[in-house]
């Protein structure tokens, strides 16, 4: 059962994460359409690549834009999952050792102790946002079941690792409800909300363009987000 | 009923139609119409198809439900934080549903389309700001605008704008002759207290070609006297267009995207015609916008700008102040606090917030600045149309809270609104709630304060 | 589909998720069933321990099953250890190195070594070990205790090694030349290997000298090593040989060990005062060191610390060699095996002894006339000097002037039965077989040569019982003393119903005597 889920199960998961990504970020691109959304995007690269690249680096820093600092609480809550949810699986010790053993390369490796801050702090982090969806009207009155669904899809694969770590007594049953888990989240990445994951940078570089080339970029400053 | 008389899937295109509309006052057939209107699903499917591109699907599904829309969002904060004016409610459970059941929707749900996208939003573009995905739901209701008008579901006095612009070329009906007597008649009235005083039409290779507002024309010629006045003082080598002279764009407003095309189309020809160094629009802020920022795209102009550089009102008033143009006298600057309203259109949606600013220090003393302001300041609560729609007065009147809120916390006893609907918000809002303060734009206050060069005084 | 379906859909997938979820966790919670595995060669790799907090349980690694497997595949031990750089010519006990030299290097030699392995292994078809998994070797649980005996090495083991060595000494025992760091063999200062290898495991200081683990590991079983390739019989290489209980119950024993020859004395005199060995305190004690070698399996149990006299460290006075503990001290402690008294006060507890020796006090009795069983007057004819003083001639004869005083008759007339009547009201009186109780006694002291020398007069047997009195022909009953009820001005001592039961079954308690079973064992019920 593990050797299937670690090899052609785990061929396809990131076969169809990789290339679906590849599909949304081409399909988008392709669907962008200068005169419909009305941004000369090829006319004005340079400033057009400018407010992206602006509107993408100042929305990924932790209170770089009026919008994060208006919101400081769900701004701290949000950093800390998407950090805790990016880096714990890519610098884990364990997931670079089996990087190591079967493919001989590694990346930087955090400390365990380290991974374990960080997968707990998602974890509680996921409450809050559950919390928020529940208690907020403004958000509740947005909130589906699939939203619901989605943050699951993210978490469970630091649930269950975690159970596997440290509370399971039948490890092995566990790590493979772990693998499971972390493969459900790469094939539902790109068919999901969770595709955000690329058209993240996708739309925001898009609106960069836009306020970049359109809106009052091209007239010195860059946008003040 | 697929299409009544007056409400329905046709364009106003010729005066007979456009006068009818215009007789039933208020729109009260019109909307009894309304409620009879089919919906052409296939059409609607096709224009779907054609038209939404993977930036709005993308916008659609990947709206995590965050909710940090909200407090973006002046209709939410006045309508006493109600959750249904959440922006991304409002676009999903109209665009989004649309989208959704591609296209087979009924009446009813047209209607409350139309109703949120007149009424619940006015497409200021703030919530796309403050969306970490970079969402723009002042664009989706844009565009929903569109799919409503190729429907037939857009307001009466929206209607009746495009009409105006499709037959006249202008939000008014406002012929040529019109046009060119109202401006002979302004020279003439002014010549005394400004000798030489012209207002030349048509002519070729000129420094400027002015553009403006059709009200100012039909109801406020002053202000063209006003901006004659300012170009005679600075020097400068001006005409107007004799066609192509107004910039506005309710057909904007309405999603009439085809007559848009047209209407710009008119005021590039001019620009063509006359081949002016610059083109400088009146202080209308979608004009500015419809004409310069967007325009060109309408007109498939693909670097995205317009045959000849255009600047807003504001644009030729800093230059001509940082120049000295035009020169302030000091003891006529405006001493009471006074702030400054920053129209969406032309300072979030093109970027000329710092040109205020600049103005503002030559001709105030004491001059506070909203809070937010620039980029992010509040909209004036009467744009994207709704200042003229009837129908919705009410939902207008409580959006105005949030600018008067913003424009008593100044402290601030005048507001200078350099955009039409800006001003004409603020004088409704003043109407309103009684706050006590005064609003103006920026040509009467210069005429006030700037100095007149000694050749051009009158000789008495 | 109409959006209300959907909407079920999505909450029907939702419910679904959390209860396979909490089902997940039920069946977490339940307790497992521990099945535990006993293993002697049970090794705790945990050598990043040096390097900080180990970031993963230790591993659980079985020495033995790893060895065997590869035995299968001809394999010898030089598959993972490496030989060490040094002119002993031996195998590292590290694993695949020789130093540990830093966190993220030692951790890749094992991940890689081990699954490395595995996988060669896994590829040729056999069971092998984890592979990826890192729980897998990293338990959090670990259901194998380990079984292994500590191993010792007795006087019949060191017979048999010296002979297969053919006497040469210097095969095993050496010193650490800490000058040029090697070691070198003493002639005549042969010990025991932990009079220098002390700690019994390695720990986090790297001492020197090594562990006696590490030492022993890396002599005998390098020795053993070498010397089955050279296909001759040699002792085990793999943990069970020596660890496991069964197996070292195996080690053949040899009877009648001839003497170690390592130039010790036959009898000592130890001497208690100055150099003449007269009385400062007490008379010196001569000891059959002889006879003593035979009674201890190991030279161990009283050269404790080196292999030298007694007094050499423990002086009159205490020094500093000797950890500051006086010769008296060491002579006489209690409790303690490398104490003369102490051992024979161990002794004591047998099952043939501790019927009457349990019962009695542990302390030391200074005023006793047990002294000069061992602080003995020497007889004239043994010693010339000494034995002519006044004082010594009184002492040589206080035996007899005892004797003679108390009248302790030599023959004593044991009865045969004795009639215990005082209780008679809920039992029938108790018909006490004393003279079959005396016999078994005096058959016990005579299977213990320790117990005849101090049982020298089996009159002595008869204080057992009857204490805190003289012997004679007729000792009082024990109703004399001790009174029914308790003597509330004597706590202490017990009523005559309490002493009964507490002497007589307490002797059969520390004697191991099944009987009696029951009351009616000793007294049968009244009708």
């Amino acid at each position: 059962m593990y050797a299937f889920i670690t090899g052609p199960l785990l061929w396809l998961a990131f076969t169809i994460f990789v290339v679906g990504c590849i599909v949304r970020i081409i399909l988008y691109i392709k669907g962008l359409d200068w005169q419909a959304d009305r941004v000369a995007y090829t006319a004005h690269l340079f400033y057009g690549i400018k407010g992206a690249v602006r509107s993408i680096v100042f929305w990924l820093s932790p209170f770089g834009t009026r919008g994060w600092r208006k919101n400081p609480g769900f701004t701290v809550v949000f950093f800390v999952f998407h950090i805790g949810l990016l880096f714990t699986p890519i610098f884990l010790q364990a997931h670079n050792i089996i990087l190591k053993q079967r493919w001989g390369v590694s990346l930087w490796t955090i400390s365990e102790s380290s991974a374990d801050v960080l997968t707990i702090v998602v974890m509680i982090a996921a409450v809050f946002l559950v919390l928020r969806r529940l208690s907020l009207p403004e958000v509740r009155i947005l909130t589906t079941t699939y939203d619901f669904i989605i943050l699951a899809i993210a978490v469970a694969p630091f649930i269950t690792g975690f159970i596997a770590h440290y509370i399971a007594s039948d490890y092995k049953f566990w790590l493979i409800i772990h693998i499971i888990c972390g493969e459900i989240m790469l094939i539902a990445i790109p068919f999901t909300k969770l595709s955000h994951f690329v058209l993240f940078f996708m739309s925001r570089a898009q609106l960069g363009m836009d306020y970049g080339i359109k809106r009052g970029g091209m007239k010195g400053k860059g946008f003040a987000w | 009923m697929p299409e009544g008389i007056l409400c329905n899937k046709k364009t106003v295109d010729i005066k007979e139609q456009l006068d009818a509309l215009l007789a039933d006052a208020g729109g009260k057939q019109y909307y009894e119409e309304m409620n009879q209107l089919d919906i052409d699903k296939d059409a609607l499917r096709a224009t779907i198809k054609k038209s939404f591109k993977s930036r709005l699907k993308t916008w659609l599904e990947i709206c995590a439900h965050c909710g940090m829309c909200a407090e973006s969002c002046y209709y939410y904060l006045a309508n006493n934080r109600d959750p249904e004016q959440v922006p991304s409610y409002k676009i999903h459970s109209t665009l989004g549903k649309l989208i959704k059941r591609k296209g087979n929707v009924d009446n009813a749900f047209m209607q409350m389309c139309m109703d949120t996208a007149f009424s619940k939003c006015s497409c200021c573009t703030r919530c796309g700001v403050y969306c970490p995905f970079g969402i723009d739901m002042g664009v989706m209701f844009g565009y929903l605008r569109g799919l409503l008008f190729s429907q037939g579901f857009t307001p009466w006095e929206m209607k009746v704008g495009s009409g105006m612009h499709r037959i006249y070329k202008a939000q008014m009906d406002v012929t040529t002759e019109d046009w060119i007597d109202t401006c002979e008649w302004m020279a003439e009235e002014w010549e005394d207290d400004y000798p030489g005083l012209k207002i030349p039409v048509d002519k070729k290779n000129a420094d400027i070609m002015y553009t403006l507002n059709a009200r100012e024309a039909k109801h406020y010629p002053q202000d063209i006297a006003e901006a004659a006045v300012l170009f005679h003082l600075a020097g400068e080598n001006w005409t107007v267009p004799s066609e192509g002279w107004e910039e506005t764009s309710l057909t904007m407003f309405a999603g009439d995207w085809a007559a848009c095309k047209m209407q710009v189309e008119n005021v590039y020809a001019a620009m063509e015609r006359l081949k002016p160094k610059r083109m400088v629009g009146t202080e209308c802020g979608h004009a500015y916008r419809a004409t310069v920022i967007e325009g060109p795209y309408w007109a498939g102009i693909k670097n995205g700008q317009p045959p000849v550089e255009s600047l807003h009102y504001v644009e030729w008033v800093a230059e001509a102040l940082r120049t000295g143009k035009l020169k302030i006298d000091p003891a006529k600057k405006i001493k009471e606090p006074v702030t400054f309203q920053d129209s969406c259109n032309y300072v979030r949606n093109a970027g000329l917030a710092d040109i205020p600013r600049e103005i503002m220090s030559y001709i105030a003393e004491d001059f506070r600045e909203m809070t937010p302001n620039r980029e992010h300041n509040f909209c004036c609560g009467g744009g994207g149309g709704l200042n003229g729609i009837g129908r919705y007065r009410e939902a207008r009147n409580i959006g105005f809270k949030i600018k008067r809120d913003q424009i008593l916390a100044t402290g601030a006893k005048l507001v200078v609104a350099p955009c039409h609907n800006c001003w004409d918000a603020i004088r409704d809002m003043e109407e309103i709630y009684h706050v006590g303060i005064r609003w103006s734009f920026l040509k009467p206050l210069l005429i006030d304060m700037v100095q007149v060069p000694d050749h051009l005084k009158p000789k008495d | 589909m109409t959006k209300r379906r959907s909407m079920l859909q999505w909450k029907g997938i939702l419910i679904f998720i959390v209860l396979i979820f909490a089902s997940l966790l039920c069946i977490e919670a339940r307790e497992t069933p521990l099945a535990i595995e006993k293993r002697a060669d049970i090794i705790k790799i945990n050598t990043l321990r040096s390097f900080g907090d180990l970031e993963r349980p230790e591993v659980v690694f079985f020495h033995d099953l790893h060895t065997e497997n590869l035995k299968k595949s001809n394999k010898d031990c030089k598959t993972c250890h490496l030989n060490e750089k040094s002119s002993l010519d031996r195998l590292s006990f590290k694993f695949k190195r020789l130093k540990d030299t830093g966190k993220k290097e030692v951790m890749n030699i094992y991940h890689n070594e081990c699954i490395g392995c595995h996988k060669t292994t896994a590829a040729s078809g056999q069971k092998t070990g984890p592979v990826e998994v890192c729980g897998e070797c990293h338990k959090n649980k670990n259901l194998v205790i380990s079984s292994r005996t500590p191993m010792g090495f007795d006087k019949s083991l060191h017979y048999r090694h010296s002979q297969a060595q053919q006497n040469k000494c210097e095969q095993c025992h050496h010193e650490y030349d800490q000058k040029n760091k090697t070691l070198v063999y003493a002639k005549n200062k042969e010990g025991s290997c932990r009079y220098c290898h002390l700690q019994d495991k390695e720990s986090l200081d790297i001492q020197k000298p090594i562990s006696m683990e590490l030492a022993s590991h890396l002599s005998c079983i390098d020795c053993h090593r070498k010397t089955l390739k050279k296909k001759m019989d040699a002792g085990p290489v793999s943990c069970q040989g020596c660890h496991d209980l069964k197996q070292q119950q195996q080690i053949v024993k040899v009877d009648n060990v001839p003497r170690i020859k390592r130039g010790q004395p036959d009898n000592v005199l130890i001497r208690t005062g100055d150099k003449k060995g007269s009385v400062i305190g007490m008379m010196r004690v001569p000891f059959p060191h002889k006879a003593h070698e035979k009674y201890n399996d190991t030279c161990r149990v009283c050269h404790h610390g080196e292999l030298k006299s007694c007094a050499n460290c423990h002086t009159i006075n205490g020094s500093k060699e000797g950890k500051y503990v006086k010769l008296e001290t060491a002579m006489h402690q209690t409790g303690k095996q490398s104490s003369c008294q102490g051992c024979h006060g161990l002794k004591k507890q047998k099952n043939d002894c501790a019927g009457c020796h349990a019962l009695m006090g542990k302390k030391r009795n200074h005023e006793s006339s047990d002294c000069i069983r061992c602080h003995m007057v020497p007889l004239p004819e043994m010693t010339g000097v000494l034995s002519k003083s006044k004082e010594a001639k009184m002492a040589r004869m206080m035996p007899e002037i005892w004797q003679k005083t108390f009248g302790i008759s030599q023959k004593i007339k044991v009865p045969e039965k004795v009639i215990i009547n005082n209780l008679a009201d809920r039992y029938e009186p108790v018909e006490f077989p004393h003279k079959k109780i005396f016999n078994a006694l005096v058959k016990r002291v005579n299977g213990s040569k320790l117990a005849q020398y101090f049982h020298y007069n089996n009159n002595t047997l008869c204080l057992g019982c009857h204490h805190n009195t003289p012997v004679a022909g007729k000792p009082p009953k024990c109703s004399s003393c001790h009174g029914k009820p308790f003597d509330e001005q004597n706590l202490l001592k017990p009523g005559i119903l309490g002493s009964y039961h507490r002497q007589c079954l307490g002797c059969h308690q520390a004697m191991g005597i099944q009987k009696p079973k029951d009351c009616t064992g000793c007294h049968k019920n009244r009708k």
